[in-house]
C-alpha cells in the first residue's frame, strides 16, 4: 500500500537541533555545523508559508554564529537537503552573507523563508553549512563556533508532513 | 462471449463490459474539472446522471448508465470512507505534484 502524507504543521529548528557543542570551522571552507536527521513517519520541507491578509508569506529564517571572543564570524550559510547515505544533496538555501548581523534574533533580522518544494523524508537530514571568511582580523585557520555564547543561534522554520501507511 | 448467464442478469458480454469501463474512464476524467473527483458532490452528480441516463432506452444507454454508476459509487465511497476502508486510488499523490523527495 503507498504512503499517504497526511497533515502538515510548521515547526522551528534551533541551534540545539544541529548542534549542541563547539565545532571548528576552517576559513575559506565549507564547513559542516550541523544536521537534523528526519524523525520516523514524517517528511520537512524547509521553510514554511504563512497566509497573511491573503498574501504568502515566508517565515522567519536566523543564523548568527559567534566565535569564543564574543564576536561574530562572517561568512557565508548554506542549507542542504541530504539522504541518509549522502548519495543525495540538494542546496536549499544559500545566502550571500550571513543571515543576520544583529545581536538577537528579530522579525526585522530574519530571512523570510517560503516552504521549499523539497522534502526530506524519513532518516534523510537536513544539514547546516558554513563559510567562514573573516572573524576580527583573522581570515585563515580555523575558528570553533562558540555554542555557549547566546548570540550564537539559529531559527530555521520547517513544514513537517506526517506520513503513514494505508 | 457472455460473461454473465443471461437468465441471471441478462447477460453482458466482454464488449459491453469495456463500454462501461470506459465510460467509466472517460466520463471521470472529462467531468473532473467541473465537479472534482472522489466527493460527495461529484458522486451526487454522476449518481443522479447515470440515473437519468439509465431512464433513456436502448443499450448503450443503460451501459452508459452503468459506468457512470460505478463512478459515482467509488466517489461517494471514497468521500465519505466508512472506518477508513476505501483509500484513495490513483489520486492520492496528486496533490504532491512538483515535490521532490529527497
Amino acid at each position: 500500500m503507498p504512503n499517504v502524507v497526511t497533515n502538515k504543521f510548521l515547526k522551528t529548528l534551533s541551534r540545539a537541533d544541529f548542534f549542541t557543542a563547539n565545532v571548528t570551522c576552517t576559513f575559506q571552507k565549507w564547513n559542516l555545523v550541523g544536521e537534523y536527521t528526519v524523525p520516523a513517519q514524517q517528511e520537512i520541507a524547509v521553510g514554511a508559508t504563512e497566509i497573511i491578509n491573503g498574501g504568502a508569506t515566508g517565515s522567519c529564517a536566523y543564523m548568527r554564529f559567534d566565535g569564543t571572543g564574543a564576536a561574530q564570524i562572517t561568512g557565508q550559510i548554506k542549507v542542504m537537503v541530504a539522504d541518509a547515505n549522502d548519495q543525495g544533496q540538494v542546496v536549499v538555501q544559500k545566502s550571500s552573507a550571513e543571515w543576520s548581523a544583529s545581536a538577537t534574533p528579530s522579525r526585522i533580522a530574519s530571512v523570510l523563508l517560503q516552504e521549499d518544494n523539497r522534502r526530506a523524508q524519513q532518516d534523510s537530514k537536513i544539514q547546516i553549512w558554513f563559510y567562514p571568511t573573516a572573524y576580527s582580523t583573522l581570515t585563515t585557520g580555523t575558528i570553533p563556533i562558540d555554542v555557549t555564547d547566546a548570540d550564537t543561534a539559529i531559527t530555521l522554520p520547517v513544514s513537517v508532513y506526517t506520513v503513514r501507511m494505508t | 462471449m457472455q460473461l454473465i448467464p443471461k437468465n441471471v442478469a441478462g447477460g453482458l458480454s466482454l464488449l459491453d463490459i469495456a463500454e462501461i469501463a470506459v465510460t467509466k474512464l472517460v466520463s471521470e476524467r472529462l467531468l473532473s474539472g467541473f465537479i472534482g473527483n472522489g466527493t460527495v458532490m461529484s458522486g451526487a452528480v454522476k449518481g443522479v446522471g447515470g440515473l437519468a441516463l439509465s431512464q433513456i432506452d436502448g443499450k448503450h444507454a443503460k451501459l452508459i448508465a452503468a459506468g457512470m454508476l460505478v463512478d459515482a459509487v467509488e466517489d461517494l465511497a471514497i468521500s465519505i470512507n466508512p472506518f477508513g476502508l476505501f483509500a484513495r486510488a490513483g489520486t492520492a499523490q496528486n496533490a504532491d505534484a512538483g515535490i521532490l523527495r529527497i
